[in-house]
C-alpha cells in the first residue's frame, strides 16, 4: 500500500508543526497549507488521502467553512476539521460544508492520530468494497450500484459523498430493521464513535434531501426516535 | 422668592438629544468591535492552549520515541504558544482595564528619552533589532505622562504596526520639539497598515473592516493603544508628508 499523503490547512504555525511532526513520525507524507488558495492548488497536484482542515483561521478574510464546501466539491477524501468554537451549532455547520468529522480543541494527540487512522481507514474501507463487490440494489425508484459507488434515482445519477453513499448502504443492507445510532456511527466512522448524533442528523438529513419525495416525510429512511433509524423495507 | 431655574427650549432638548442618540451610537459600535475582537483574540488564546497540549500529549506518548530533535521542536512550540497565550492574556486583561475604567493613570513629568529607549529595548528583544529605528535629541523639555502607560500604549501601537516577516527597511521615530510639546513622527510604515491604524483612531464604526485585513489581536493593540493615549492626553494623527503618522505629546507647563 502507498504511503496515506494527509494535506494540513490552517495558519497557526505551532499546531501545525506538531501535527505534522506527529504525522511524518509515522510515516504519513504531509502537505501544508496556509491558506485557501494554497490549499486548493495543493489539493490539484498532492491528491490526499485526507484532509485536516483548521476552522480558526487568525486571518478573518479566510472563510473556513467556504473551504470546506470547496475542498469537498473537489476530492472525495475524508476531511476532519478542527476548531476551537466547540458547540453543536459549529459541528452541524462543519458537517453541513462536507466535513466527514470534527475535532474540538484542545485535544490530545492520541485522540487526533485515531480520528486519522479511522478517517483512512474508511476511505480506504470504501474503495475497497467497490473494488470487491458487483452488485446492483434496487429498493423503491433507488438503484445502488455498488461497483460503481452510484446512487441511481428516476434514471438520474444522484451526487452522494462518501460518508453519504456509506450510510445509505448500511441503513439499506439492514433494511426493515432498526440500527441504533451508535450502530451506525461505529460502521460508517469506525469504532472510537458512537455519542455523535449529530453527525447522523446532519448526514441524514442531507441525505433524505436527495433520495425522498419530501425530505420531512421520508419514506425511505424513518426515524426511530431516540434509538436510531431504520430502511423502510 | 428666589427665581426658577431657566427651562430649557425645544431648539436645546432636540439639539442634546441629537448629541446623547450620537453618543450612544458610537458606545453601541464601540462596544461591539471591542466584543467582535475579544472573541477573535479568545480564538487565537484556544489555538495556543491547543498547541501546548498537542505538544506535551506528543513528548507523554508511550509507544513512540522522539529524538532529540523532535524533543526540541515540541519544547520549542511549547515555548512559543506560552509566549503567545502570555501576550493575549495581557491584552484581553488590559481591554478589560480601559473598558471598565479601572485603569488608574498618575500623570508626572518625564523624560520622554527615556520611555523610548525602554520601548526600544523591549521591542528590540522580540523583534530584529534592525525593525526599529529611534532619532531623538539628549535634552528637552519634560512631558507630563504616566512612565509606564505611555510605554505599554507606544509598545502596542508598535506591535500593531511591525510586519510580522523582517523587512529591509525599519520603521524611523523621530521626536521633535514643538511649541506646544513633542512631536513624536513615525515613517516607514507600510501604507495600508497606515490606512487602518487611521481608520482605529479616527472611527470605531469602521475597525470591523480592518479586521478583515489585519490579525485580531493587532487591530485590539492599535485600539487599546488609541484609547491609553486619549487617556494620556495624546493625539494620533497622520503626518503632513504622507505616509507618516505622528503622536502630539503635551510638555510639562
Amino acid at each position: 500500500m502507498t504511503t496515506p499523503r494527509i494535506l494540513l490547512i490552517g495558519d497557526d504555525p505551532n499546531l501545525l508543526r506538531t501535527l505534522r511532526r506527529n504525522l511524518v513520525g509515522r510515516g504519513y507524507e504531509v502537505a501544508i497549507a496556509l491558506d485557501d488558495e494554497e490549499a486548493l492548488s495543493i489539493l490539484a497536484t498532492f491528491k490526499p488521502n485526507l484532509c485536516v482542515l483548521s476552522l480558526d483561521f487568525t486571518l478573518v478574510k479566510v472563510d473556513a467553512l467556504s473551504l470546506c464546501s470547496q475542498l469537498r466539491q473537489s476530492t472525495p477524501s475524508p476531511i476532519i476539521v478542527l476548531s476551537a468554537m466547540s458547540s453543536p451549532q459549529n459541528e452541524v455547520r462543519a458537517l453541513d460544508a462536507g466535513a466527514d468529522d470534527y475535532l474540538a480543541l484542545p485535544f490530545g494527540m492520541e485522540e487526533f492520530l485515531a480520528r486519522v487512522r479511522s478517517s483512512l481507514r474508511r476511505s480506504t474501507t470504501a474503495s475497497t468494497d467497490a473494488d470487491s463487490e458487483q452488485q446492483l440494489i434496487m429498493v423503491g425508484d433507488l438503484l445502488i450500484d455498488t461497483e460503481k459507488r452510484l446512487i441511481i434515482r428516476h434514471s438520474e445519477q444522484v451526487h452522494f459523498t462518501p460518508i453519504e453513499y456509506e450510510l445509505l448502504l448500511y441503513l439499506v443492507s439492514h433494511r426493515g430493521k432498526v440500527v441504533s445510532h451508535r450502530q451506525l456511527l461505529q460502521a460508517v466512522w469506525g469504532s472510537e464513535y458512537g455519542e455523535e448524533r449529530e453527525y447522523l442528523r446532519v448526514f441524514i438529513s442531507q441525505i433524505r434531501h436527495k433520495i425522498e419525495q419530501d425530505p420531512l416525510r421520508p419514506t425511505y429512511i424513518l426515524t426511530e426516535p431516540g434509538v436510531g433509524y431504520r430502511f423502510h423495507d | 422668592m428666589p427665581s426658577s431655574p431657566e427651562l430649557p427650549t425645544s431648539p436645546d432638548l432636540s439639539a442634546e438629544n441629537l448629541a446623547l442618540r450620537q453618543q450612544l451610537e458610537e458606545l453601541t459600535a464601540h462596544s461591539q468591535t471591542i466584543q467582535t475582537l475579544l472573541v477573535e483574540v479568545n480564538r487565537k488564546l484556544q489555538l495556543s492552549s491547543a498547541s501546548i497540549k498537542a505538544a506535551v500529549s506528543s513528548l507523554l506518548t508511550p509507544d513512540f520515541f522522539w529524538d532529540a530533535s523532535a524533543q526540541h521542536e515540541f519544547l520549542q512550540t511549547i515555548d512559543d504558544s506560552v509566549n503567545q497565550a502570555s501576550e493575549l492574556i495581557s491584552l484581553v486583561a488590559l481591554a478589560f482595564q480601559i473598558e471598565t475604567d479601572s485603569l488608574h493613570i498618575h500623570r508626572e513629568p518625564q523624560m520622554l528619552q527615556e520611555i523610548l529607549a525602554a520601548v526600544l529595548d523591549e521591542i528590540t528583544a522580540k523583534h530584529s533589532s534592525d525593525a526599529l529605528r529611534l532619532n531623538y535629541p539628549d535634552d528637552g523639555r519634560l512631558v507630563l505622562v504616566d512612565f509606564e502607560y505611555l510605554k505599554i500604549a507606544l509598545k502596542l501601537l508598535l506591535e500593531g504596526i511591525l510586519p510580522a516577516e523582517p523587512r529591509a527597511n525599519p520603521i524611523l521615530i523621530t521626536a521633535l520639539e514643538n511649541p506646544s510639546g513633542w512631536l513624536l513622527r513615525m515613517d516607514g510604515i507600510d501604507p495600508q497598515v497606515l490606512e487602518q491604524v487611521i481608520d482605529v483612531v479616527r472611527c470605531v464604526h469602521e475597525i470591523l473592516t480592518s479586521i478583515q485585513r489585519m490579525q485580531p489581536d493587532k487591530v485590539l493593540m492599535i485600539l487599546l493603544a488609541n484609547q491609553l493615549f486619549k487617556l494620556l492626553g495624546i493625539q494620533i494623527e497622520l503626518a503632513d508628508h504622507k505616509p507618516a503618522m505622528q503622536l502630539v505629546i503635551p510638555a510639562v507647563a
